[in-house]
């Protein structure tokens, strides 16, 4: 096995570091995240608050820690949710063409037609407003994008003759499925999933942002960047921190996923 | 005379994961004006010459073009050379065409840049070129695009582009590998043809011997990076005297019907790895003759006398290749009731369908929307049988559905009339219990050994599966078993841990072979299991398909498009063209008394060397079938080919 | 080629009509009905039976649709329940807004965008290719509303250069107007201009290692030559494809970005309506919109078909 690029272990290293942050907030953070420390108001970055202070008086390092967990939590279910389904759709409609491939595809086409933001703020608009809604919202979202790529992944080993030489041994379909085509389609699915967590988080972003993903008081990367609007001049590190934050999450989830690319395809299969 | 092309010790090397790769060393040839000159191994020479091996490679040595050194040469004063003085043919004419530039334009494009030509006078230039080739209408294909002409179309414009600036020196690289036997003959007069006219010198690489005597004046055979004979052609093909040249020469199978008895000579072992090549000479280990000095000296060039050498100490004192080992059995199994028939088998598939199906039908007062899908006729009402034991062998070029029969008879694809039998059964119908001893008394063998095997698993898990399905019977007995199986292809035990991608390509093809073993089948559809193989390897795998024949008793029917590989295994020969089939008999009578004149042109078109081998037919002609067609009394094939 | 043609647009009408359907089905299941939010504090349950039977909100669901439907074919796509005016007028001023935002947007993406995807695909490997490959990440992985403070931050606050909101109208000068437009557009930009260098640098990455390539390379024509006249036609190919999709980003992005910036185009319409709870307004942007993106994929394909010579000459000649 070669050694992964630079890339993918540096990207994999600062991904893990911001997890561990979120998941450990309730140590890491000085302060719970809706405390309000009734002095100080809008305070600049100092010692004590190492991000400064938001207009509710709240310190705005911890709701940064915390934020890190709704929107990995969101990156995380909604790419969960885009795998379960679309995966096994997608190799069944590979593998077995006819008439389910058809009509799936003509049903992805129709969905990849729409506006993805729009398709989710459909959704929402029609539920009331909640983490679990918006995981779900965006997972049934992905569902399109993971199916097609697994569709064409597979449609590329269907091709390769030890898949035949499968159904020539009379093996059952859900063997095929299971144990000839998916170890070997798993690399393309995992990078595709990669990019679709970072893509997640965006979107639950845009979302907090127009206001319609999770609510206040919950610390929220989008939600805080929203609330700095009107104080952007006069507070910046109001948008710093989770700006920051954010986009240091999403690249690393980006690299990982770009360099996994790059070190799985080189056929997998033989390098002599 | 200077030497047109001139290479002085070149040495090539690739700086790889696996360490300094040296794919040619110290490669030292000339090639005088008018001369041809054949190459065969691998492209790495053209490559180096051409400037094309890229940033990974390092080249050293000269290459002394017109006296001038290219290596030396700056990229711009290089590039003025190439396409003008120096044209390039290569392998794949489906690929070295732009998609999205019409032919014509693509050959003018070098006239334009180097001649100078109006672009008006360079496609004017074009079409003479092209009907140079023999092409008529050129008009009418200078203004096609690559992807709506035949492989031989394509092939012939990619020569016109390569002579359009009428250059001294023609490089092809490989350049009838791709192409169908017929089409492939037809490439070569052209070749043979331009030369006299334009005294163009040629450099031709290939791995088909047969081709490159056909073409050139001389010959250098490469093994390992290193070239170990070199001479006239006509000497060194009928008088090798490197061992890796007789045995190469040896292993070629004869055309004509083989004893069933008869194994052909092979060179065993893999092909040398270049990282990390043996110590001594590099062949040594494969060598029939070889002795303690070949492992500790490493060989020069000697020569020989009238522009012969070779790189073996022993040259003189080696006799003829070793002969192909008799079978250890000499039971002989004798056909035994019919196996496997297909009767009236025809298979369709839809090319336009869907909304591109409708039409608008205006013959009537009102137009009306018609559906008319159309399909292209894989398989054409064959009918055939195969009686256990025997080998039925199938030809044809591609595209003519021999896969997709061995498909059909085997139910990996459905018919779409007719029907296929096993043992007495329809195929098509069989369920359950039946259909399952169907699954494990018929199999397949495939052509691209690098993905008939799964990469994630290892070879006793891959050979342990069909065993797991139809044996049963503990992990014990199940490993026990596959340590057989292994010993039937003669790989080592230790291989039941290996990886597809850690082993060689006649070496994953014997694992595909005990697979297909695994199930105790009697029937073995092969569908052109050699053609991905290398050339050293090829015999040897041909020896042991029979072995395995012999050992129990198996029917195969064996799809190739080499009549030789396949008059080597067969009792009766097929010719297939267009989903029909043409002529069917013993391989005797197709062999030697050919009726039909696909079949007469197939013959024809192999290369001399073949033909020359072709001996011992007798008019004898029983069980000779012509043109079992659907159409009787009309040829599915008449005219003059054309590619 | 027609047929193809008539094909795309079939099948495009057919997608556009299902996500009618959708849209409609979507608003008329929501939690606060029309008839509730029209009469805001007065709405007890007496009221709002009497004004939905007065609206026709009871009628059957597929009578309601139809209704809607042929408004919409006939070009009136209803009142909006919060201004009180016909949504057509207010849509439309509101779309030609965007349209400007998106096109100049668009042809900057374009433009910028495969030169920097060829240029460092030329040049792979050496600096040029690294600093474009971490503009690429950087520039689809932070989110455009970040972007979009951070340039108010820059340009507004800081430099002090240019407006942060709003809409200059013509009337009062060209200056005015382009002004206003320059920090939008190039917020909406960055995030496309990433993704379509990406694409481009790896299409042409792909077709600078083909075997006609290195044919054309070996008969001695230029590297300029090569590159542009073989490699970036053909490599231009799946690029269109993905322009395509990236209209779908365009309309989130101008969503976001005409809040940021307080734009008043149909994004900043359609959260106004998404607040307000103005459902026929809701309804009917997104409607418009999702029809501009099939309009846009239609236009993608049609584009791809003309290019691509598989696609436009069909049968084999020879």
């Amino acid at each position: 096995m070669r050694l992964p690029p630079w890339r993918v272990i540096l990207a994999g290293y600062v991904l893990a570091g911001i997890v561990v942050a979120a998941a450990g907030a309730d140590w890491l953070a000085p302060y719970p995240f809706d405390e309000l420390h009734v002095a100080d108001r809008l305070h600049s970055p100092s010692l004590a608050y190492l991000a400064g202070t938001d207009e509710y008086r709240r310190d705005v390092l911890s709701r940064t820690l915390y934020g890190g967990r709704l929107s990995l939590f969101l990156g995380v279910a909604a790419t969960g949710i885009g795998l379960a389904a679309g995966v096994p759709l997608g190799l069944l409609a590979g593998y077995r063409r006819g008439l389910l491939d058809e009509v799936l595809m003509r049903a992805l086409d129709v969905v990849m037609s729409f506006p993805a933001l729009l398709l989710v703020l459909l959704i929402i608009a029609v539920t009331p407003p909640g983490l679990g809604k918006t995981a779900v919202a965006v997972g049934i979202l992905f569902v399109a994008p993971i199916a097609r790529v697994t569709r064409s992944v597979t449609l590329d080993l269907v091709t390769r003759e030890f898949i035949v030489a499968a159904r020539a041994r009379g093996e059952r379909l859900s063997y095929i499925l299971r144990r000839e085509l998916l170890p070997n389609a798993w690399p393309a699915i995992v990078v595709e999933g990669s990019l679709r967590v970072a893509f997640a988080i965006l979107l639950g972003a845009v979302l907090s942002f127009l206001g319609f993903g999770v609510q206040p008081p919950a610390a929220d990367w989008g939600l805080m960047i929203n609330n700095s609007r009107d104080f952007v001049e006069t507070a910046p590190w109001l948008a710093l921190a989770p700006g920051a934050a954010m986009s240091l999450t999403v690249i690393a989830v980006s690299l990982l996923g770009d360099g996994l690319r790059e070190y799985l395809d080189p056929r997998l299969a033989y390098r002599q | 005379m200077t030497p047109l092309l001139a290479l002085r010790d070149l040495t090539v090397t690739y700086a790889t994961e696996a360490g300094r790769l040296t794919a040619a060393r110290a490669v030292s040839f000339d090639l005088a004006a008018g001369e041809a000159l054949g190459l065969v191994g691998k492209s790495t020479i053209a490559g180096a010459i051409l400037d094309l091996l890229g940033d990974g490679a390092t080249v050293e040595g000269d290459i002394l073009f017109e006296s001038v050194d290219l290596s030396e040469l700056d990229a711009k004063r290089r590039r003025k050379l190439l396409g003008h003085r120096i044209g390039a043919v290569f392998q794949d004419p489906f690929t070295a065409l732009d998609p999205a530039m019409t032919i014509g334009r693509q050959i003018a494009e070098p006239l334009v840049e180097h001649l100078r030509l109006r672009p008006k006078s360079a496609m004017e230039r074009a079409c003479e070129l092209l009907a140079d080739m023999g092409i008529d209408q050129p008009r009418r294909i200078a203004a096609a695009y690559p992807h709506q002409l035949s492989g031989g179309m394509r092939q012939r414009a990619l020569i016109a582009a390569a002579v359009a600036c009428e250059p001294p020196l023609l490089v092809l690289d490989e350049p009838t590998t791709a192409l169908d036997v017929t089409v492939e003959a037809q490439i070569l007069s052209l070749l043979a043809e331009l030369r006299q006219r334009k005294q163009v010198g040629l450099l031709f690489i290939s791995h088909n011997l047969a081709v490159v005597r056909k073409l050139c004046d001389r010959i250098a055979v490469l093994y390992a990076s290193q070239i170990v004979e070199e001479g006239a052609a006509a000497e060194v093909l009928r008088r090798p005297l490197h061992p890796y040249a007789k045995g190469l020469i040896a292993s070629l199978p004869p055309l004509r019907p083989a004893e069933r008895a008869a194994r052909l000579p092979s060179i065993g072992g893999r092909p040398a790895g270049l990282a990390a090549p043996p110590s001594g000479c590099f062949f040594h280990p494969r060598c029939a003759f070889a002795e303690p000095r070949c492992r500790a000296e490493a060989q020069t060039l000697l020569d020989v006398g009238s522009g012969h050498s070779v790189r073996c100490w022993k040259y003189d004192a080696t006799g003829n290749w070793p002969s192909g080992a008799p079978p250890g059995l000499t039971r002989i199994w004798a056909a035994d009731g019919t196996l496997v028939r297909a009767v009236a088998l025809r298979k369709r598939f839809p090319a336009v369908r869907g909304l591109a199906a409708l039409n608008l039908d205006w013959s009537g007062r009102l137009p009306r929307l018609r559906y008319r899908p159309t399909y292209t006729i894989a398989v054409d009402h064959i009918s055939l049988s195969i009686d256990a034991g025997e080998t039925l062998g199938l030809v044809g070029e591609s595209g003519c559905g021999k896969s997709t029969l061995g498909r059909l008879l085997l139910r990996l694809i459905k018919a779409s009339s007719g029907t296929a039998e096993f043992a007495g059964a329809d195929v098509q119908r069989l369920k359950g219990r039946a259909l399952r001893r169907f699954r494990q008394g018929a199999q397949i063998v495939f052509q691209n050994a690098d993905s008939s095997l799964n990469p994630r698993l290892s070879v006793g898990e891959a050979i342990g599966r069909p065993l797991y399905l139809f044996d049963g019977g503990t992990l014990a007995e199940r490993e026990r078993q596959v340590l057989e199986l292994l010993d039937m292809v003669q790989l080592p035990r230790s291989y039941r841990r290996r990886y597809p991608f850690q082993l060689s390509g006649g070496e994953r093809q014997r694992v595909a072979i005990a697979r297909a073993l695994a199930t105790r089948p009697r029937f073995i559809v092969c569908d052109e299991p050699m053609s991905a193989l290398d050339v050293s390897v090829q015999a040897a795998i041909v020896n042991l398909l029979a072995d395995l024949r012999d050992a129990f008793g198996l029917a195969y029917l064996f799809i190739s498009h080499d009549l030789a590989v396949v008059a080597q295994l067969a009792g009766r020969i097929a010719v297939m063209y267009r989903g029909s089939i043409c002529e069917l008999g013993s391989a005797r009578d197709v062999l030697c008394s050919p009726r039909h004149p696909y079949t007469q042109a197939l013959l024809a078109a192999l290369p001399a060397t073949a033909r020359e081998r072709v001996s011992g037919c007798s008019p004898f002609r029983a069980r000779h079938s012509f043109c079992t067609g659907r159409r009787p009394g009309r040829l599915p094939f008449s005219g003059a080919l054309s590619a | 080629m027609t047929l193809y043609f008539v094909q795309r647009l079939a099948a495009v009408a057919g997608v556009i009509t299902l996500m009618s359907v959708l849209v409609f089905l979507a608003t008329h299941a929501l939690p606060a009905t029309i008839a509730e939010v029209m009469l805001g504090q007065y709405a007890t349950p007496e009221t709002v039976a009497a004004l939905e039977t007065k609206l026709g909100l009871t009628r059957p669901l597929l009578t309601q649709y139809w209704e809607w439907a042929s408004g919409v074919l006939h070009g009136d796509l209803g009142r909006s329940l919060v201004m009180e005016v016909p949504i057509v007028p207010v849509l439309w001023t509101a779309l030609g807004r965007s349209a400007v935002l998106g096109a100049t947007a668009m042809t900057v993406v374009s433009v910028l965008g495969i030169a920097l995807g060829v240029v460092a695909a030329v040049r792979h490997g050496r600096v040029i290719d690294h600093l474009a490959s971490g503009f690429t990440i950087v520039g689809l992985s932070v989110p455009e509303f970040f972007w979009g403070l951070l340039l108010i931050l820059l340009f507004g606050s800081y430099l002090r250069l240019l407006p942060t909101s709003g809409y200059g109208k013509l009337d009062k000068g060209a200056g005015s107007y382009v002004a206003h437009l320059v920090l939008p557009v190039a917020t909406l930009a960055i995030g496309l201009l990433a993704h379509v260098a990406r694409l481009t640098r790896s299409s042409m990455l792909e077709a600078l290692d083909t075997a006609y390539v290195k044919a054309a390379r070996a008969r001695g024509l230029p590297e300029w030559a090569v590159v542009t006249r073989h490699a970036l036609r053909n490599a231009l190919l799946p690029t269109i494809t993905v322009l395509a999709q990236d209209i779908g980003f365009l309309i989130g992005g101008i969503v976001a970005v005409e809040t940021i910036f307080a734009y008043p185009g149909i994004g900043r319409l359609l959260v106004y309506a998404l607040e307000r709870h103005d459902w026929p307004l809701m309804q009917a942007a997104i409607l418009v919109l999702t029809a501009v993106q099939c309009l846009a994929n239609l236009a993608a394909d049609l584009l791809y078909a003309l290019f691509n010579p598989q696609i436009r000459y069909g049968r084999a000649v020879a």
